[in-house]
């Protein structure tokens, strides 16, 4: 756990950093995101100590940073910058080799540790020889994370890495760091002036405003329960479909009129079909809430008791979607089963309320709707 | 050609200087390189003293050299050590300026990284900063190296030697094969310095900065292999020609006696008769500073205890050094000096040489012809219608031209300060009517000057007096008596046919003062 208690930064007269206080949990990748000039490098080069705090306390595992040698701590977190920070007149071998040998690695695992990690991050033997200058940005840049691995530290800060490189390599590169997080479950503090970057690698979003925490949480929390307009503002209203997966079936789902109960005989239910102008119902417990199954106008017409109770005829096998299933997942089942409904429980099956063809068409909608009414 | 012969008659001499100008050079800019560059990172380190450290060390490039070389002398005597200093000090600005800039344009974002990664201070200086500063430092090296081989040419004013001294000694015989033996190799080390460096530079430049280099960053490193074998071999021979000529010096230094002489022709054959005087004679051995600027700069040597011996003039001692009016009296003007100089300056005047060199004016035939002179007082009365080449020193000495005129009451029209030779080309060229010279110039034979005569008895007589330091004399006693064997045999017709041969038919002094040593038995060659 990397803990930041009341955190403060001040140029002269200019606070940079208002008393921030927050908890990084370990093993997963937390991005700082915010305006130019937030504080969000700032924030980052006072973890390994480029900046000095003007107050406050960072602790690394319970130990306080302030308390380190500064060159030693530095050389337990790994550090990525975005022009890479590759030394020019080394090649990329000598450049890996610097690291080890800051880290007093002995001489003759050089070679099999700068192997192993070329290797991880994607590059090949052939590019060791050659000089920086030499390479493409995105394979600068996997060299500069090869730099910050290698010393297989815990902690790796990240400082805008990708933001130089074209949309095609930026990409190519975020999913490397998900490969590679999954492998190693490494702590990475990531600053990105980019949302979508940051939803798409973060397990946590540090959402930073004029030296202050606007707010911390998921992707998933951030996207879906903006806590503040500043936030709503930030993340744009629609940046919500570029990740339809944190779009849930509760998001989209209409309440339901059309119930009735397992006991409801087939001539009140055939009653109210008529009033509501639906062709089915929806047979729930009355107690419980819990969804029973379906009935419908042709399964009704069926029938030549229709004093019958609802449960004797009710179909069983219907579509279900879970309060939690996503937008993408709701879709192909959709479309798997050809159904033109679904019916959306909770964990204990209790009826919850229900998808159909408009309600999605409706909710698909809303991502053009909504920007056709902000104009 | 004058230069071909030269060469050819002198190679081992022009060898010795060209190694001495490149072991001074290399002294001096070693020097500016190991003081240069941590002033540089200082600088770049403390900005607070960028702009003095700058600021100083562009001071010091803005003053003439000769006038600091001229600083230098009361300080740090004669030789070498001044020479060095002086050089070095001027190559310190391009030095400090260019690691100061090298170690500025480094990217931010590099050192940052560096930092990041938990480098200590010195780590990122040594393995970051250093390697890619080169670039700049080697290129300002080689400024201050270019720079530096050319400046050493004027060490020889005081003494120092190096290639310089054939050019000044050139310049004082108006000899120019002499000249062009010195400037021309002065020249082609600039150039091959320049090369040798530029070499360096691109080898100590990593591939990465070299614009060129990437494109085919497989035969850059070809290329830079066989760049590496050049100076590899080039230093290697710098290395073992400089320690070969330290050695000689070192293994010389044991019972040394140095040596030394004025620019003008007959001061250089002096030197060389003493020194092969002294050396056939006794087991001394001999340090030659010829060459120096003047009485001044070998008077402040002797007092500096860096010149032991050297030959100058009656008059010169008696006005120059004791500041006494000028007087034509030889007997009075010996005494007081002898005395003087003892007691002063611990200094000993031997007994004064046969041959004396007075000053004189001279004037072509066609002006003696034209004003009808024969006198200074002839001269008195058409002075005001000349112009005058004169030296610096005559310009300025109470027994020269400040007296003259005052004497024999008259001025000239026109008065400009021309050293050494230039002032017969002056009077050739018929720019001046009237130049000093002394009267024993070979050239006065050359060109066929008429002397004219002193008739007011204003100029004091300038007898050759070898001035030895005391303490030296006391230790080697017989130097007195091997010197004064000189006594008879040099007299002022000897002397002038020396100059002569010098001056004229451009025989080496070393050669005219070996030869007159042999004729007259005085050493066993």
């Amino acid at each position: 756990m990397i803990t930041l208690e009341r955190v403060r930064k001040q140029y002269g007269d200019n606070e940079v950093l208002h008393s921030i206080s927050l908890s990084l949990p370990l093993g997963e990748i937390i991005s700082i995101i915010g305006r130019s000039g937030c504080g969000k490098t700032t924030l980052l080069k006072t973890i390994n100590r480029l900046i000095p705090l003007t107050s406050g306390k960072i602790l690394i595992n319970g130990q306080d940073i302030q308390s380190m040698n500064p060159v030693t701590l530095r050389r337990k977190i790994g550090y990525v910058i975005q022009q890479t920070g590759l030394f020019p007149h080394m090649t990329i071998y000598e450049n890996l080799a610097t690291v080890l040998q800051l880290q007093q690695t002995p001489k003759a695992e050089y070679a099999r540790l700068i192997q192993e990690i070329v290797d991880k991050v994607g590059l090949t033997q052939k590019l060791l020889p050659r000089y920086p200058a030499e390479l493409s940005g995105g394979q600068q840049q996997r060299v500069g994370v090869a730099r910050a691995l290698i010393t297989n530290p815990e902690l790796i800060l990240m400082d805008e890495p990708f933001s130089a490189l074209d949309p095609i390599t930026r990409a190519s590169l975020q999913d490397e760091i998900l490969r590679l997080q999954k492998m190693l479950h490494k702590t990475i503090v990531f600053v990105t002036h980019d949302m979508d970057e940051a939803i798409k690698i973060s397990d946590h979003i540090c959402l930073m405003r004029n030296g202050h925490v606007e707010t911390f949480g998921t992707p998933e929390m951030i996207l879906r329960h903006p806590s503040t307009p500043y936030v709503e503002n930030f993340i744009g209203r629609h940046r919500i479909w570029n990740s339809p997966e944190f779009i849930k079936a509760e998001d989209i789902m209409i309440s339901a009129t059309n119930l009735c109960y397992p006991q409801d005989s087939l001539l009140r239910c055939m009653n109210k079909i008529q009033n509501i102008a639906q062709d089915y119902l929806i047979v729930v417990d009355p107690d419980t809430n819990k969804f029973r199954g379906l009935i419908n106008v042709r399964l009704i017409r069926k029938q030549k008791n229709l004093n019958l109770p609802a449960v004797d005829i009710m179909q069983q096998p219907v579509a279900t979607a879970k309060m939690q299933d996503s937008l993408p997942f709701i879709l192909s089942t959709v479309k798997k089963l050809h159904r033109p409904y679904m019916v959306v429980l909770d964990d204990q099956s209790s009826f919850q309320g229900l998808i159909t063809q408009s309600s999605l068409v409706a909710a698909l909608g809303r991502q053009y709707v909504d920007e056709t009414e902000a104009i | 050609m004058d230069i071909f012969s030269y060469l050819f008659n002198n190679g081992t001499q022009i060898w010795f200087l060209l190694i001495e100008h490149v072991r001074l050079t290399a002294i001096a800019v070693g020097m500016a390189i190991l003081v240069g560059v941590p002033l540089g990172i200082l600088v770049s380190y403390v900005r607070p003293l960028n702009k003095p450290i700058l600021g100083l060390t562009n001071l010091i490039q803005a003053i003439p050299s000769m006038a600091l070389l001229g600083f230098a002398i009361p300080l740090l005597g004669i030789g070498a050590l001044p020479a060095v200093v002086v050089v070095f000090l001027y190559s310190l600005l391009p030095i400090v300026k260019n690691t100061c800039t090298g170690i500025g344009q480094i990217s931010p974002q590099i050192l940052e990284a560096a930092v990041g990664i938990g480098m200590t201070k010195f780590q990122i200086l040594y393995k970051i900063q250093l390697p890619l500063t080169l670039p700049f430092l080697m290129a300002g090296v080689r400024i201050a190296s270019v720079t530096a081989v050319g400046l050493m040419t004027m060490a020889a004013f005081i003494g120092a030697g190096g290639l310089g001294f054939l050019v000044f000694s050139g310049i004082a015989s108006l000899n120019n094969g002499m000249i062009l033996a010195g400037a021309i190799p002065a020249c082609l080390l600039a150039l091959a310095v320049d090369g040798g460096l530029s070499l360096v530079e691109t080898l100590v430049t990593p591939l990465s900065l070299q614009p060129n280099a990437l494109r085919d960053p497989a035969g850059q490193r070809r290329r830079n292999r066989i760049k590496k074998g050049i100076v590899c071999v080039l230093s290697a021979v710098l290395l073992f020609s400089m320690g070969t000529s330290a050695y000689h010096s070192w293994s010389r230094s044991a019972n040394v006696i140095r040596i030394g002489s004025k620019q003008f022709s007959e001061q250089h054959i002096l030197g060389n008769i003493l020194k092969e005087l002294i050396e056939d004679n006794t087991n001394l051995t001999v340090e030659s500073h010829f060459g120096a600027g003047g009485t001044q700069v070998l008077f402040e040597a002797m007092q500096k205890q860096d010149l032991d011996l050297y030959i100058d003039y009656t008059g010169t001692v008696f006005v120059d050094i004791l500041k006494q009016p000028p007087s034509s009296d030889e007997k009075t003007v010996y005494e007081i000096s002898k005395k003087e100089m003892a007691d002063r300056y611990n200094i000993q005047l031997l007994q004064p040489l046969r041959f004396h060199n007075d000053y004189a004016l001279a004037v072509s035939p066609e002006v003696s012809e034209k004003y009808q002179l024969k006198t200074l007082s002839d001269l008195a009365r058409v002075g005001s219608q000349l112009t005058a080449g004169f030296t610096l020193e005559f310009l300025n000495r109470e027994d020269g031209l400040k007296g003259l005129e005052k004497a024999y009451d008259f001025s000239f029209a026109h008065v400009s300060g021309i050293d050494g030779a230039n002032r017969y080309i002056a009077l050739q060229s018929g720019n001046t009517q009237i130049m000093d010279a002394f009267t024993t110039d070979g050239l006065l034979k050359k060109f066929h000057l008429q002397l004219l005569q002193d008739d007011k008895k204003f100029f004091p007589p300038y007898y050759g007096v070898p001035l030895i330091r005391a303490d030296v004399l006391k230790r080697h006693p017989e130097l007195a008596a091997l010197i004064n064997q000189l006594d008879e045999k040099l007299d002022t017709t000897t002397m002038q046919e020396l100059n002569y041969q010098v001056d004229e038919e451009h025989r080496p002094p070393s050669v005219v003062a070996h030869e007159f040593l042999v004729q007259q038995g005085l050493i066993h060659k």
